[in-house]
């Protein structure tokens, strides 16, 4: 489905103006990272609604991690700051 | 018949068979697919064993007390991993397989379950028919002699061989093969598989040594099985694994008794279908000189495809037919036509006509086929380079030569001997396997891809098969699609042919 977009748009740019070209070498890089994704990841044999499952379920791990991260990350870094460079103070003085 | 073209094509720089090592990136996310697709396997079995979701396929009961009919790997398996890209295999055609295709056009409402046709013909450059000289037409001067014999002699003979079925056509046809192939004698069958699995028990026994190469044909397999003998297997192509394998087995003799084995045969293809490879014939006639072991040659793909005058391996290695036992082929790849034939000595043909399965039970060769392949063999007979048969066992050499080249060239990985016409490219994962088959067919052109459990379950791949009946024009088509789709889908990843553009594969002839 993705690939006869590009083989049409293949004809096409050939036969059209060259103010297209542009942007068709984008959506042409678009079109094959999409293609490679989806045969890595097995989802070109899937059917549509397995796609959307398997998107969306990597779409939350994601949503969690990056979540997870902005919110306890900042607390920690500071906690270890705080809690080592008095301490590291002390050390280098004496 | 389309005219040879007159620029010559150099050489390959070397005759060796180079098996490129699987890139770990490859290896790796196959390794990722399978187990996606077994996950999504199990959760889709789930679904269909609540009844969420339609159950489609066949599926049994399994009641307590009788042995289940499917083996479950092998059913969750076809289920799940071939239904969903079903569309690429199986396909129907509408017409003669020659250089070029029409295949009937089908589309699938629910996922490959089903197919509709459209009505359609979808023409197509034909890579996936074992057409190798080109002669499966249905009209020409050949197709004329087979509907004149269908009027003399009928469609069936209806009666095997040792019967009512031996007509005056099929010892003609023996002893064209005979004189072909230049052995004392030859007999014929109706069916190739049959050839091998029915006659290997009829040369061997219990008390017998077979000793098979790793990657050799079902029929072989079967027939070696059916035989009764204690198999060995060595690794594909591997004379010093063979060699070894033969010292230990001559020196301990039959496993309980340690008897000397009653004969050792060794059975090995001409043309291996599945990686392209030549079998090493003239290191094979020494070893079994030296152990005085027999030879069983089954040159299915190479017989019409190889050799400067088309007469097989024998002919390519130019060695002495004599020294090779038994060789066996088949009619349905070069001869376009259905069948198999063993050729040797005059006293193991006598031994085979009277003591073959197939000769007493199986009916024989219907009399249009017999027509057929005699028609073609006195066409390859014909040493004459101007006539018919040896322009195309010519132009099947530059074809395989000029296709060979540039594909590696193109940075492809490519495994199998530089001159035989089996052309395999690797794709190694299964969603790559469906991609190439319909990028492909979009664009016009129908290949063969094969993947677990055909080949190993890491490399599945692409074969193309070429033909006599391909012009350069054709091949020269086919190779840009394939520059295009190979780079969709990233499979140019070669470290001995790093990949260029087509027409900086031009070949240069010096």
């Amino acid at each position: 489905m993705t690939s006869n977009i590009v083989h049409s748009s293949c004809l096409d740019s050939k036969m059209t103006k060259h103010e297209r070209q542009w942007y068709q070498s984008f959506t042409e890089a678009i079109e094959r990272m999409y293609m490679r994704f989806l045969l890595v990841t097995t989802l070109y044999v899937m059917e549509p609604w397995e796609r959307y499952l398997v998107l969306t379920i990597a779409f939350l791990v994601i949503t969690l991690v990056t979540y997870s991260a902005i919110v306890f990350i900042p607390f920690h870094v500071a906690n270890i700051i705080r809690s080592t460079v008095p301490i590291l103070t002390d050390v280098l003085l004496y | 018949m389309t005219v040879r073209d007159p620029t010559p094509v150099p050489e390959h720089p070397s005759l060796e068979e180079v098996y490129e090592a699987t890139p770990f990136s490859e290896a790796f996310w196959t390794y990722v697919n399978y187990i996606i697709l077994n996950i999504f396997g199990w959760f889709r079995d789930f679904l269909r064993r609540t009844r969420i979701e339609n159950r489609k396929g066949s599926a049994e009961y399994n009641p307590s007390g009788f042995v289940p009919l499917y083996q479950s790997y092998e059913s969750f398996y076809t289920r799940n991993v071939y239904q969903r890209i079903a569309d690429c295999f199986n396909r129907p055609i509408g017409g003669v397989p020659g250089g070029k295709l029409d295949l009937m056009e089908r589309v699938t409402e629910d996922y490959n379950w089903s197919f509709n046709f459209t009505g359609n013909k979808i023409t197509t450059i034909n890579l996936g028919s074992y057409n190798y000289l080109g002669f499966a037409n249905n009209n020409g001067p050949i197709a004329d002699n087979v509907i004149e014999s269908i009027k003399e002699n009928g469609l069936a003979t209806a009666s095997s061989t040792q019967e009512f079925g031996n007509l005056k056509q099929h010892r003609k046809l023996e002893s064209l093969v005979a004189q072909f192939l230049g052995t004392e004698d030859a007999i014929a069958f109706g069916m190739g598989f049959a050839t091998n699995a029915l006659n290997i028990s009829s040369l061997c026994g219990k008390g017998c040594l077979i000793l098979s190469d790793e990657l050799n044909h079902t029929s072989l397999v079967l027939g070696a099985r059916l035989s009764g003998a204690v198999i060995k297997v060595y690794k594909h192509n591997d004379m010093k694994h063979l060699e070894r394998l033969l010292r230990d087995s001559i020196v301990s003799g039959q496993p309980r008794t340690h008897r000397p084995w009653q004969k050792i045969l060794i059975i090995v293809e001409g043309v291996y279908s599945m990686e392209g490879s030549l079998c090493k014939l003239p290191e094979l006639i020494e070893l079994k000189k030296k152990y005085r072991a027999y030879l069983y040659l089954d040159e299915a793909h190479s017989i019409g495809a190889m050799g400067s005058r088309g007469r097989g391996v024998v002919d390519y290695w130019k060695c002495d037919v004599n020294d090779v036992d038994v060789l066996m082929g088949t009619f349905t790849k070069s001869f376009a036509a259905a069948g198999g034939y063993i050729a040797g000595k005059k006293e193991l043909i006598d031994h085979i006509r009277i003591n073959s399965h197939a000769c007493a039970y199986a009916i024989s060769m219907s009399p249009p086929v017999v027509e057929q392949i005699i028609s073609v063999l006195n066409l390859l007979i014909d040493d004459d380079e101007t006539r018919e048969g040896r322009k195309r066992i010519n132009q099947l050499a530059w074809n395989t030569r000029y296709f060979r080249q540039r594909l590696s060239k193109m940075g492809f990985i490519v495994y199998g001997h530089p001159h035989s016409p089996v052309v395999p490219a690797l794709l190694y994962s299964p969603s790559k396997i469906a991609a190439f088959n319909r990028e492909m067919l979009k664009r016009g052109v129908s290949v063969v891809t094969v993947g677990f459990p055909a080949t190993p379950l890491v490399l599945g791949r692409v074969r193309f098969c070429l033909s006599a009946s391909h012009t350069k024009e054709m091949l020269d088509d086919v190779l840009k699609y394939a520059e295009e789709v190979g780079d969709l889908l990233n499979m140019r990843q070669s470290k001995l042919n790093p990949k260029k553009p087509f027409h900086e594969t031009e070949l240069i002839a010096h």
